[in-house]
């Protein structure tokens, strides 16, 4: 393609081509640096020539602030004849949506993104849609690529050319679309002949919301208990997978996701309008009501405690972040602001700390002076009342014995009358109440339960937690007193460090892949990408020697490669630390800082608590002691007495 | 966190990060004794390409997942993972080619990683399995190929089969409900390309939608009929 006129005339080229996309490339434009070209690969049909040219007439500053709108019309020639492409304005240093709501490409491509941006950035894209409906158009194909985002969490729509125009009551469909954020009612429906409403856009918002703040999960991808389950099919039948009617639609949402309830009642109403049944019927949320919810959302933040990355729904009792990486799910980067003001005051919080009494001393119940119950002067009588049978059975028994021995003459008699008479004295003799068996039996369970409340009365009601935990904030005052040393020490080793680390640097900014190095071709720098070695600091000889493919010679011209840029480096001293050294010395410290600072800040909290427990435990296990120690003692004096 | 006892399952980490839908494609791959020399150098070329491929989208790196299979004996060179942390292996050929087994255990690790996506809660796209032999099955091969028909009938999976030089294409013909094709000339690095773009159009297009493939056996294309 050669020259291109705009419709004044004006003649203009393609330059490097950005994009390609199922309908056309994207180019740069010779002389127009804040414009770019769309292409068309195929020729396109009058109607749509019409369309683009009716868009560049209704184009408006209001319009261009959110969008990448037609401006103007590219044709073959200088009397328009054939519409081949337009000029839009050209949108850098945004990324797509998908880039923000995934986690993992987030934690890269929008580092410091936490969850009040995810917030922000869902507001203005409902911004953007109420913006582009007011003139009443509609955007039609909503999905992961046509809305891009900036560092600063502005966003902009873009392929602006599919989007249905209204003008003078005649309409220019939307005439394509992706089912993961198509609405139930148009599913599987063919786009060509249908007009796209205000309602049908709401559904696509809500789902691109849904996935910002939802840590890019689809509201709509859950576990089905009936089986197989695509996304369009749940769309169809409105398998909505988070709230509390995801039951009644046999819907599970996934494992390790936050409960819609999370984001606050009124976002999960929104959610529960925009994807259920009734949405159908023209009653979705519209933009402007999302942009209402979002905005308030974002005034009920509240910061985690234990990581400055975390930004939560103020109504929530505890960190769902910190739930979430307690398991291993790391969705958020660690960042912490240097500019943050700093209030932190260690002496302060010290005093704090120090000032707390410890519990007062515990004293345990002190052995108890009982008197012999009731109970054991009746069992006392009963034992004197048997020994006194049991004698008198015995003499009888002998004065018997004796008598069928010597009158009677009855041998076997007198043996057998001997023994069952001694027998029967015998069992008076050893008789046991009722009471003194009990007693036996109790005395072993209070021992055990004395000894069980013993235990607990070592575990819980001495000061062991308290001085504890009162040595660890002493280690941690220490630690926070010791930081600025610390840091002293790890500039000395930088600074020691600091020609090896130039080097590095040095060269690390060499490529393989750019560099030409004899008998490394493509090939084989694809290889060594492969196994990591990507600049001349990854090139050492144990490195080389995992990969495969590579001998004695090819490792040796790669180690010849480095020695000859390591001739030509020049140890520069006053560029002093390497910044990236610094950077990530400081994050180092602010992540120390931040630790101990959270130990102390907790610290006097907690050593409260440790001691309002400890003093009530000491209470409770008190009685508890005193109660058995009485019962002890009655036993003991029982047991005394009747024996 | 609707239950706080549910059981962490093994790559929660991975489905958490990365929730996009994804478009399983696994590799199952002939390394025989006979691929050795020229053939497994160039795809071991190949698969580096696909993995260069695939991340350079940066939808794609997200969506679409590789598994490396090879035979024999069967062996998973590498589990289902996401383009841009599939790192490519070197592959070596020996042994025989029981691809009758190899194909049964292709069809269970998909069949294994679609119940996982599901207990996940992640939606995803019709798998594809992508055969590329140099030979003929040494083992009984005739279950395999009535799995694959049922499979394809049931919209489980895609199957594809590709012969290189020497394969028994017949034999082919009768595993593969689809047409097998013909690798011409070694040029696994354009297949590579060409399934890489392949790729890339599944995981933006309908799940379970007609696929949207360029014919490769076209004069200039990598591939004959």
């Amino acid at each position: 393609m050669s020259l291109l006129f705009t419709s004044e005339g004006k003649p203009l080229t393609l330059a490097a081509k950005l994009g390609e996309g199922g309908e056309g490339s994207v180019y740069n434009l010779n002389g127009l640096n804040s414009y770019v070209a769309k292409i068309y690969h195929q020729p396109i049909t009058t109607q749509h020539a019409e369309k683009l040219m009716l868009m560049k007439n209704a184009r408006t500053d209001r319009l261009l602030s959110v969008t990448a709108w037609p401006i103007d019309i590219l044709y073959n020639t200088p009397t328009q004849k054939t519409t081949v492409g337009f000029i839009m304005p050209k949108v850098t240093g945004y990324k797509p949506i998908h880039e923000l709501y995934s986690p993992r490409s987030r934690k890269q491509e929008f580092p410091k993104a936490d969850w009040r941006f995810l917030i922000h950035v869902a507001a203005n894209i409902a911004r953007s849609f109420a913006v582009v409906h007011e003139y009443n158009h509609t955007i039609g194909d909503v999905n992961h690529g046509n809305i891009v985002v900036s560092s600063d969490g502005t966003v902009k729509l873009i392929d602006c050319d599919s989007f249905q125009i209204l003008n003078n009551n005649r309409v220019f469909l939307c005439e394509v679309g992706v089912p993961e954020y198509t609405p139930p009612e148009l599913q599987e429906k063919s786009f060509s002949s249908i007009k796209r409403t205000i309602n049908h856009d709401s559904f696509g918002l809500g789902i691109t919301i849904f996935q910002l703040l939802m840590m890019g999960r689809h509201p709509f991808a859950g576990q089905f208990l009936g089986g197989e389950s695509p996304l369009e099919t749940s769309i169809k039948e409105f398998r909505f997978a988070y709230g509390d009617l995801a039951v009644s639609r046999r819907m599970r949402q996934p494992p390790n996701t936050l409960p819609i309830s999370s984001l606050s009642s009124s976002i999960a109403d929104l959610f529960e309008k925009t994807f259920g049944n009734q949405g159908v019927i023209n009653k979705r949320p519209t933009p402007t009501e999302w942009i209402v919810a979002l905005d308030h959302l974002s005034k009920q933040i509240k910061s985690c405690k234990t990581s400055p990355a975390h930004f939560y729904y103020n109504s929530l009792s505890n960190c769902p972040w910190c739930v979430l990486e307690s398991r291993g799910l790391v969705l958020f980067n660690f960042i912490t602001s240097r500019n943050e003001k700093d209030t932190f005051d260690l002496n302060l919080i010290w005093g704090a700390i120090s000032s707390i009494p410890p519990p007062s001393p515990a004293i345990l119940p002190s052995p108890i002076q009982a008197q012999p119950s009731a109970m054991a002067i009746s069992a006392k009588q009963d034992k004197i009342k048997n020994r006194k049978i049991s004698l008198i059975i015995f003499f009888a028994t002998l004065f018997l014995t004796w008598g069928l021995f010597n009158l009677l003459g009855q041998a076997i008699i007198g043996v057998v009358t001997l023994l069952i008479g001694f027998i029967t004295s015998i069992k008076f003799w050893i008789f046991k109440s009722k009471y003194s068996l009990k007693l036996s039996s109790d005395y072993q369970e209070l021992t055990q339960k004395w000894n069980h409340a013993k235990e607990r009365w070592d575990r819980e009601a001495t000061n062991d937690r308290f001085i504890n935990k009162l040595r660890d904030s002493e280690t941690a005052k220490r630690e926070y007193a010791a930081l600025s040393q610390y840091r002293e020490n790890e500039l000395q080793k930088l600074k020691a460090r600091m020609r090896d680390q130039q080097m590095h640097y040095f060269l690390e900014s060499h490529q393989i892949n750019k560099a030409r190095i004899e008998g490394i071709g493509q090939v084989r720098k694809n290889t060594l990408l492969s196994y990591g070695i990507e600049t001349a600091a990854d090139i050492t000889l144990s490195a080389i020697s995992q990969v495969s493919g590579f001998g004695p010679s090819l490792s040796q011209k790669l180690l010849s490669w480095r020695k000859l840029l390591e001739s030509e480096f020049i140890f520069d001293p006053s560029k002093g630390i390497d910044k990236r050294d610094l950077d990530k010395l400081e994050l180092d410290i602010a992540q120390k800082k931040q630790k101990i600072r959270m130990v102390l800040d907790s610290a006097q909290g907690e050593l409260m608590q440790i001691k309002n427990d400890i003093e009530n435990k000491r209470k409770f296990l008190l009685e508890e002691l005193e109660k058995l120690e009485k019962e002890k003692a009655q036993i003991n004096i029982d047991k005394k007495y009747i024996n | 966190m609707t239950d706080n006892f549910d059981q962490i399952p093994f790559g929660a980490a991975e489905f958490a990060e990365n929730p996009e839908p994804r478009c399983p494609c696994l590799l199952l791959l002939d390394t025989s004794g006979s691929m050795r020399g020229n053939p497994i150098k160039e795809l071991n070329e190949g698969i580096i390409i696909f993995k260069d491929e695939l991340s350079a989208d940066s939808l794609a790196a997200k969506r679409a997942e590789v598994s490396i299979i090879t035979f024999g004996p069967p062996t998973i060179e590498c589990e289902f993972q996401t383009a841009d942390s599939f790192q490519p292996p070197q592959l070596q050929a020996n042994g025989d080619t029981p691809m009758g087994a190899a194909i049964e255990m292709a069809l269970n690790k998909v069949q294994e990683r679609k119940l996982a996506y599901r207990q996940a809660g992640i939606a995803y796209y019709r798998p594809w399995i992508f055969l590329i032999t140099d030979g003929a099955p040494t083992d009984y091969w005739k279950s395999a190929a009535q799995k694959i028909k049922l499979g394809e009938e049931s919209g489980a999976f895609s199957f594809f089969a590709v012969g290189v030089d020497g394969a028994n294409m017949d034999i082919l013909q009768q595993i593969a409900v689809r047409q097998p094709l013909k690798l011409k000339n070694m040029r696994f690095r354009d297949l590579f390309v060409w399934l890489s773009k392949s790729m890339k159009n599944v995981s933006r297009s309908k799940p379970g939608d007609k696929l949207a493939i360029e014919n490769p056996a076209t004069p200039t294309g990598w591939a004959t009929l």
